[in-house]
């Protein structure tokens, strides 16, 4: 799966599975932000890319937001224009893609494989009911 | 490409390649070898003739036919100019319907910060 694959790659680039990292050593910025109806979205502005991640984030949730919104940039190239905005209704291939990436970034290619990962990338990036915790502990 | 717009808003302004170069402070033939693609500027020298043409930075190198500057290479840009670039954003769209109000007031902050940022960074360069 090339999203699965591209996060591996990135991991392996910059050393370091955490998206935030990555996404400084890539020169993208991340701005932290009190949004108040959506957990993420990110932008290019001409040569500028940026990552807006809500305040409200902690932990996991915000690694996952920012992973997904890099997923986007990597995966996702669209000129000086791009603009992807999320929400947890509706979800096309794009969003399926940056949520696999971001599952196989902060989790491991391994989850990102399984029967779960495919159905939590086409379900949405709604981690707090999908029990994400609870998942981590049981693998 | 850039050789060509070059070219064509020097002599729409009716300069030399010789004044342009004492504007831009650089030698005659840094601005003939960019007139001819034999040289390209790096990215301060490329700013310095989109501010000086006040055109964008992409319109230089050809990435597009529209000669005015995006809102972010801007120094001031309003709500409606930014409400406008939104709404010309296909991407951007919760389930087919045009953004709710909150959702918008996310999205502005997010562009007037990203805006605040590029601003910043533009003057750092400069200074």
């Amino acid at each position: 799966m090339f999203p699965i694959r591209e996060a591996r790659r990135l991991s392996m680039e910059h050393g370091t599975a955490n998206p935030a990292e990555i996404a400084e050593k890539m020169g993208i910025e991340i701005l932290t932000l009190p949004l108040r109806n959506i957990p993420g979205l990110c932008a290019t502005f001409g040569h500028r890319k940026f990552i807006g991640v809500s305040a409200d984030l902690r932990g996991m949730q915000r690694r996952l937001v920012i992973a997904h919104e890099l997923g986007h940039l990597v995966l996702h190239p669209k000129g000086s224009f791009a603009f992807i905005i999320e929400n947890t209704q509706f979800y096309g291939r794009f969003e399926y893609q940056a949520n696999l990436f971001a599952i196989a970034l902060c989790l491991g290619s391994e989850v990102a494989l399984s029967q779960w990962a495919k159905e939590a990338a086409a379900r949405g990036m709604d981690f707090k009911s999908l029990g994400l915790v609870g998942f981590l502990q049981a693998q | 490409m850039l050789g060509a717009r070059l070219r064509e808003l020097r002599m729409a302004r009716g300069l030399t390649q010789q004044s342009l170069a004492d504007a831009l402070g650089v030698g005659q033939t840094t601005i003939t070898n960019y007139e001819t693609n034999t040289r390209e500027p790096d990215n301060a020298t490329l700013q310095k003739l989109a501010d000086f043409f006040d055109v964008s930075a992409d319109y230089l190198l050809g990435r597009t036919n529209f000669k005015g500057r995006p809102w972010w290479e801007k120094d001031k840009v309003t709500d409606i100019e930014l409400e406008e670039f939104i709404k010309n954003q296909s991407d951007l769209k919760l389930m087919g319907d045009s953004l709710d109000e909150e959702t918008k007031a996310d999205v502005l902050l997010f562009l007037r910060t990203a805006h605040e940022f590029i601003k910043q960074k533009r003057r750092q360069k400069q200074e």
